[in-house]
């Protein structure tokens, strides 16, 4: 299935090449999570990662288990603060 | 230890100056900078007294660890009774000027009374001078601190002043050091130009001495790699604080058109990537980072404008570099007026440096005038001609430069948003709380910082709480009123060590633990530097109450209690303050007047 990946900030680098506006399209396996999406770009574990599924909040509990369905547009936001 | 021992007090009306001891039972008790500050505050001032008045006392305050090897050791805080809130003024800032205060001898500075004329303060050292500042009053922050070195061949003089906007008592001047750091909230500037006192100059020779330093260069050593290490360090160092502005984008936390939307849609026009991408003639808005004093992070931006953009295509002395966008400055002249005109924004930003301006409460005055204009209350004959609509880059400008300089309409923006809205006959417009206006976070989207702007002690504030990590994981305001106390009671003690709160992206409590506990005599854990930070914040919120200050004033505007944000993450949500606020004022240990209790105060040694 095919998604949307949306981020920010330093976190565009873990994108696939070609990439532009922070912004790709990912081809994952059926049943994907957000938390597969974010080991499959290669993000850094451990982050506190702000993570919107089609708009709406993923809190941490629910990321290895919220499945992804085609179309989705998955967003994920580098744990900034301040400014 | 790592305090010099010493305050300087200063009576303007008298024109005398005298150096006392230090009292060192407060600075155990305080710590510095902006506790220790409070605390003189607090024992040399009636809280009721009119800010602008002679008798509002000044304090230039450093801490322990200001200019000190610590990383981010350049800070330091202007605490005084605020114009734009009456309550307590507590602005905070970096570049150079701190350390050079604290190698000239002294802890804090006290300014008391009115000059008869304008003068400036001189420190070099133990020879303190009042100078005249006849020549140099009604000019620019960039004219004086460039002319105050001048006059005393002295270009290693770091200079603190007021532009024209603090002189004529605009209620949001600030206090800007070092060309473009700045003092920047609740109108400390004013406060300086009430006493006419244009300018701070101080050089200093003296040493910082620690109480151990081999264990006090390990603690450094080791938490400066912590923070080399962390991924948001790396973040404001490469895009600076504006990354925020794609994150609340994403998010619906982005505050515009005076909150009318929480998201804006030339976000992408104003952000890190746009700062650094060429416009077709091949300009590029950012140069560079920049460093304050002893800092690992270096989230400064430093830019220039387009030099055919409308702005200062006539005007050369703008085409050098200077300090660019943060993300409060790209909020205040993007989407909260609307506009997407970077080379505007960075104007607007120069604008506030040079004549000593908050771009947060500006922008945000702006933005009601705006809202006033769109709904027909004002019109050109009110705004100088100006068509003052959502969107217009021009206007912004030509605004910011009417403030900076007191001219038409800028006088009137200079009163300050709450002033402003209350003046026209629209107060619900006014977007704040406690007469200071909101940074760019909406309180629909992100529940603690609504907790946080209510209760924040200088009025709205986003920077004396920090509940970001509960509020991205959940809208709702459930649980959000334990880390808002407990976060105001550190970054209360971060902000009296003379360090930098945005190393807390890399560094807890216990990393500030031993940075003091090395470098000040005493036995420093981190219960105690906890503690620290509760009996400060309610050391604070004793001076507002005895000012004047009542429950009543921990709220929000109807905007955001009762208008439902219209898209993003919290699409439908309003701001939960009513559930939130009374378990607060309990975990403070207040009654439900917001008053502390007997007990809270004898507990923290207030009573």
């Amino acid at each position: 299935m095919r998604i949307v990946v949306k981020t920010a900030g330093l976190l565009g680098r873990y994108l696939p090449p070609g990439s532009t506006k922070n912004r790709a399209q990912l081809e994952m396996p059926a049943g994907a999570t957000p938390t597969a999406v974010i080991e499959k770009l290669g993000m850094p574990h451990g982050e506190r990662y702000l993570v919107a599924l089609n708009g709406e909040i993923v809190p941490q509990r629910e990321r290895a288990v919220r499945v992804l369905a085609e179309g989705d547009e998955l967003a994920i936001m580098p744990p900034l603060k301040g400014g | 230890m790592a305090w010099q021992r010493k305050i300087l007090r200063v009576n303007l009306t008298e024109g005398t100056t005298q150096i006392e001891p230090l009292n060192m039972q407060w600075a155990q008790q305080y710590l510095g900078e902006r506790g220790l500050a409070t605390k003189y505050l607090w024992e040399n001032m009636d809280p009721k007294t009119d800010p602008m008045s002679p008798d509002n006392v000044l304090i230039f305050a450093t801490g322990p660890l200001t200019g000190t090897m610590a990383s981010t050791s350049g800070r330091y805080a202007v605490i005084t009774k605020g114009p734009l809130t009456g309550a307590i003024a507590c602005s905070n800032s970096g570049g150079k000027f701190g350390p050079e205060l604290k190698y000239a001898g002294y802890d804090l500075v006290l300014i008391q009374g009115r000059a008869p004329q304008p003068v400036y303060l001189l420190i070099v050292d133990d020879d303190v001078t009042i100078v005249p500042a006849d020549e140099i009053w009604g000019t620019t922050v960039w004219h004086t601190e460039q002319w105050i070195r001048s006059r005393h061949n002295s270009p290693l003089l770091k200079v603190a002043s007021i532009g024209v906007a603090g002189e004529r008592g605009v209620r949001f001047a600030c206090i800007v050091n070092d060309l473009h750091r700045a003092a920047g909230r609740s109108g400390v500037g004013a406060v300086m130009g009430a006493k006419h006192l244009k300018a701070i100059a101080v050089r200093g020779t003296k040493a910082v001495h620690v109480d151990d330093p081999t264990r006090f260069m390990q603690a450094v050593k080791e938490t400066k790699a912590v923070l080399w290490d962390n991924a948001g360090r790396r973040e404001l160092t490469e895009l600076g604080t504006n990354a925020m502005i794609d994150v609340m984008q994403e998010f619906g936390g982005l505050p515009t058109r005076n909150f009318q939307d929480v998201q804006f849609e030339g976000y992408d026009k104003i952000d890190p990537e746009a700062m650094r991408s060429p416009k077709p003639n091949g300009h590029v808005n950012l140069l560079t980072n920049k460093a304050c004093f002893g800092c690992t992070i270096a989230c400064g931006r430093i830019a220039h404008i387009d030099k055919e953009h409308f702005t200062i295509v006539n005007r050369k002395e703008y085409w050098h570099a200077s300090g660019g966008l943060e993300y409060e400055t790209a909020y205040a002249f993007g989407p909260v007026v609307g506009v997407d005109d970077i080379d505007a924004l960075t104007f607007a930003s120069f604008l506030m440096n040079e004549h000593g301006m908050d771009p947060i409460s500006f922008g945000v005055t702006l933005a009601a005038a705006m809202e006033l204009y769109e709904k027909g209350v004002i019109t050109q004959a009110d705004t100088d001609g100006v068509e003052l609509k959502f969107g217009n880059a021009e206007a912004l400008t030509i605004m910011a430069e009417k403030t900076g300089t007191y001219q038409g309409f800028g006088q009137v923006l200079g009163l300050g948003s709450k002033r402003l809205c209350e003046k026209y006959g629209h107060p619900e417009l006014f977007m704040g709380v406690k007469g200071q206006e909101f940074a760019g976070y909406d309180s629909r989207a992100l529940q603690g910082m609504g907790l946080g702007y209510a209760t924040s002690n200088r009025g709205a504030c986003h920077l004396k709480h920090d509940v970001f990590a509960a509020d991205m994981e959940d809208q709702t305001g459930r649980g959000k009123a334990k880390p808002c106390k407990e976060s105001q009671d550190l970054i209360s003690m971060i902000d009296s060590t003379g360090l930098c709160l945005f190393t807390t992206c890399a560094w807890g409590a216990e990393d500030f633990h031993r940075q003091i506990d090395a470098a000040c005599e005493g036995e420093w854990s981190v219960q105690r530097l906890i503690e620290t930070g509760e009996r400060i914040w309610n050391l604070e919120r004793q001076f507002n109450n005895a000012a004047g200050f009542t429950a009543k004033d921990d709220s929000l505007p109807k905007r955001l209690l009762e208008q439902p944000a219209p898209s993003g993450t919290a699409k439908g949500r309003v701001s939960e303050l009513d559930t939130m606020l009374p378990e607060y004022y309990a975990l403070r240990g207040w009654d439900t007047d917001g008053v502390p209790s007997a007990e809270t105060l004898r507990r923290l040694g207030l009573a």
